[in-house]
């Protein structure tokens, strides 16, 4: 039995075996996570159906009813009773109603086809039946929705921008007028009054003229509602979607997702904001950590004198990279925000304390906080790249009359860039995911503006910043809105990862351009 | 091998050559790395647009010596010099020497060609670029003729923008002898720049290395003697770090001095 031939099998066998073994649970795992993921991340955006759910709660005599959309059956009592859980949204409500109702007490669950999914320009959803469209009181058909809708979003947008504009100067004026304190009945003064007066009017009237178009609602409640399409920002008729519809749907809930801001506590709308914060923190980071990164691996393994200094700085370098970074984030804010941010402000910005300006958390102090955090990797796989230069080149580009610098800036850079963009990949994917160390120095769960827009100076190095880590994070945390919150969760979750995947393929591309160009032998 | 010899010329007796025919004055030249002696006391005048050799046995300092008159040694940590180098009746081991502007006039080629990895055209114009020059023409000029004077013009005029290292170990090397002549030095040092390469080939650069007499001051180290016989006009032996025998050519081939000088050309060293 233990013949020799086949004890050799089983012995050259065993590696091969475990290693594939190990290398299959780590693709499951990994296919897992991108799956779970990409699955609820998505579920977020696909069209629920509606339905009218009459169910008899515990301690009830009489059925109640809801419009809500379901959003989970996968909850269980602990007498193992199966729970399906709701999303009720009515206009009296400030946010989406929860309910977890048990599988037996419910009575009927009717898909109703003319109920709509409603969302409003101030944030709220609401689901009702959808009954009539009046004009004043002459009923319309339901035919002109789509256009009417149309019409009444060009002249809400028309009035906005009369009240952002015009309105807006005009006040701007009168408060210039009341700082140079001119009389309230000088004539400049006046005619400006009179002139705020007709816009105002002309507005007033657009707008009593505009919400003349009413849909007529039928809320679960059996309240009937009459609502302005003036207030009104999108309205889907989920039941009545053809397949074609939904995706049309889906695509569109997907594109605001990414390109708007939140609403209701980051529990709806976009996450713009977060996407934007993410994508130029991570860029300010490695403009900072790469020319760092790099002067100092140059540095180590360019210049240093090889003696136990040397050999020291390289082992402290290695053990930076295992430090817990929050450690840096309390480094970041001790260091950075409170030291480094106080003096400038105390310095230059003295005027507006004792409000700060860098002496606070902000989008610059948040990425050279993660630049730290990124620091050790970029030196660690930069020497790596360095290393791998031949001594051949460097003594060829001597031989040709070439300082150490020329010899460092025209050679040795040069051929271990794929190295140093090796260290700025894995800099990415660790800065782009981290979140404890940036809610102390800068991320917040919500920012009133960009770090960078139209405004001068356009980056504005001082401001907070939303980040999709932190976003993830507070979706998790929200109690009381399970259902909705936590696939916003998972949707951030899926365009975290989306983002990191495609800052790495950028960097792999340039890197592979880089190799293509100074392919070295290693020789 | 007393083939290789053309008779014809007469013998020169490098004592009694002029100061003014003299590229490079060794003066007690002697080198440690750390503790050991790598060369001992070398005494050598080194004639004007002429080829000198230098042979000897493995590791007998025959790199080092040729490292010594660009001060390559330099990055050898724990190298240390003693003595004087004189090109151009400058000391070069003097402490002021700008030993960049130094290695811009004396060109080296290694033992194995070591094109950068970029392009062609890149390799013949980076010691130019070092030295400064932008102007586009002047740079082409230098890289075209450079390429001729190496007789690789014709091979690559078509693919200057390729990558160097698509070119055969020939071609390499005869690319790095040209980057350094792109720099039009005074002295070209080679060591042993054919060993890594196939007969022909060997003729080629053989052939390159007669030629570049005519403008510069060649020190070629050969482990072949028969190339040493046939390309130079003096030969230096080294043996252990010192300079046993330094003549003409065909006098060192034919009548050395010191036994072990015989012994070694007559392939009887041990
Ligand atoms: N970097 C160095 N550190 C210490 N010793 C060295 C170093 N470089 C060369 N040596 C020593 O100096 C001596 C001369 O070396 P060198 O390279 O000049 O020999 P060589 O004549 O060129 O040999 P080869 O024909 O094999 O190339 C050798 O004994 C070698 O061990
Ligand atoms: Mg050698």
């Amino acid at each position: 039995m233990f013949s020799p031939r086949l004890r050799i099998s089983y012995t050259e066998g065993l590696p091969i075996v475990s290693t594939a073994t190990l290398v299959g649970v780590i693709l499951l795992i990994l296919s897992g996570m991108i799956g779970i993921m990409t699955v609820k991340g998505l579920a977020h955006f696909w069209p629920k159906t509606l339905y009218q759910v009459t169910y008899l709660a515990d301690d009830e005599e009489v059925p109640k009813q809801i419009f809500a959309s379901l959003l989970s059956r996968d909850f269980v009592t602990t007498e193992g009773q199966k729970r399906w859980l709701f999303s009720q949204a009515s206009l009296f409500q400030f946010s989406d109603q929860q309910h977890l109702i048990e599988q037996q007490q419910i009575i009927k669950m009717e898909p109703l086809e003319d109920l709509t999914d409603i969302q409003l320009r101030n944030g709220n959803r609401v689901i009702a039946r959808l009954q009539g469209l009046v004009e004043g009181s002459r009923p319309l058909p339901m035919a002109a929705l789509d256009k009417l809708t149309e019409k009444v979003e060009g002249q809400v947008e028309e009035l906005q921008a009369l009240k952002r504009g015009k309105l807006a100067a005009i006040h701007m004026q009168l408060a210039e007028y009341d700082r140079r304190q001119v009389s309230a009945d000088a004539p400049a003064r006046q005619r400006l009054v009179e002139e705020f007066e007709a816009v105002s009017q002309t507005l007033a009237v657009a707008e009593l003229e505009l919400s003349r178009y009413r849909l007529q609602l039928l809320f679960d409640d059996g309240r009937y509602h009459e609502l302005a399409l003036a207030e009104i920002e999108s309205l889907h008729r989920l039941n009545s979607l053809t397949s074609w519809q939904k995706g049309e749907h889906f695509v569109q809930s997907l594109w605001v997702f990414v390109s708007e801001k939140p609403k209701r506590a980051n529990s709806a709308g976009g996450v713009f904001p977060a996407l934007f914060g993410t994508v130029v923190m991570v860029l300010m980071m490695t403009l900072i950590v790469t020319p760092l990164g790099v002067m100092a691996a140059i540095y180590l393994n360019e210049y240093a004198p090889e003696n136990g200094l040397t050999s020291l700085l390289r082992v402290g370098v290695n053990n930076l990279a295992g430090v817990p970074s929050i450690v840096y984030g309390v480094f970041g804010l001790g260091f950075f925000v409170y030291q480094v941010g106080g003096n400038i402000d105390k310095l230059f910005f003295s005027e507006h304390l004792p409000a700060p300006t860098f002496g606070a958390p902000g989008i610059f102090w948040a990425s050279l906080t993660m630049a730290m955090l990124t620091l050790p990797v970029v030196i660690v796989a930069t020497e790596e790249g360095l290393r791998r230069v031949p001594d051949s080149l460097r003594q060829g580009s001597y031989a040709l009359g070439a300082t150490q610098f020329e010899t460092v800036w025209r050679t040795v850079i040069p051929i271990a860039s794929p190295g140093i963009m090796t260290g700025v990949i894995l800099a990415i994917a660790r800065g782009a995911g981290e979140v404890a160390p940036l809610l102390l120095v800068g991320a917040v769960k919500f920012a009133p503006s960009l770090p960078l827009d139209t405004e001068f100076p356009y980056l504005h190095l001082d401001r907070q910043f939303m980040h999709l880590g932190v976003l993830i994070y507070d979706g998790a945390f929200h109690s009381n809105n399970i259902g909705h919150g936590s696939s916003m969760m998972f949707a951030s979750c899926l365009l975290l990862l989306l983002v990191v995947l495609i800052l790495n393929i950028v960097a792999v591309w340039v890197r592979a351009r880089l190799r293509n160009r100074y392919q070295a032998l290693a020789r | 091998m007393f083939d290789y010899f053309d008779l014809s010329r007469p013998e020169v007796d490098l004592d009694g050559l002029a100061d003014e025919d003299i590229a490079i004055d060794v003066r007690d030249l002697s080198l440690k790395f750390g503790s050991k002696l790598a060369l001992k006391d070398i005494r050598m005048r080194i004639p004007k647009r002429q080829i000198t050799s230098v042979i000897g046995p493995s590791g007998c300092g025959k790199s080092t010596l040729l490292g010594c008159f660009n001060r390559l040694n330099d990055l050898t940590p724990g190298c240390e010099v003693q003595g004087e180098v004189y090109i151009n009746e400058r000391n070069i081991y003097h402490r002021k020497e700008d030993v960049a502007a130094l290695r811009s006039r004396v060109g080296m080629v290694f033992q194995r060609p070591n094109p950068f990895p970029m392009s062609i055209y890149e390799n013949l114009v980076y010691g130019l670029k070092i030295q400064g020059i932008r102007d586009r023409r002047t740079l082409d000029n230098a890289a075209e003729q450079a390429l001729r004077d190496v007789a690789l013009w014709k091979e690559v005029r078509d693919r200057l923008f390729d990558s160097a290292l698509t070119l055969s170990g020939g071609q390499q090397q005869r690319l790095v002898i040209a980057r350094a002549i792109a720099l039009q030095p005074d002295i070209l040092l080679l060591d042993e720049p054919t060993s890594a390469l196939d007969p022909i080939s060997t003729l080629t650069i053989e052939e390159l290395i007669t030629q570049l007499k005519e403008k510069y001051t060649v020190l070629i180290v050969t482990h072949n003697m028969q190339q040493a016989a046939r390309v130079s006009d003096f030969t230096a032996f080294l043996h252990q770090g010192s300079l046993i025998e330094y003549s003409d050519t065909n006098r060192l081939f034919t009548r050395p001095k010191q036994q072990q000088t015989e012994e070694y050309i007559t392939g009887r060293y041990g």
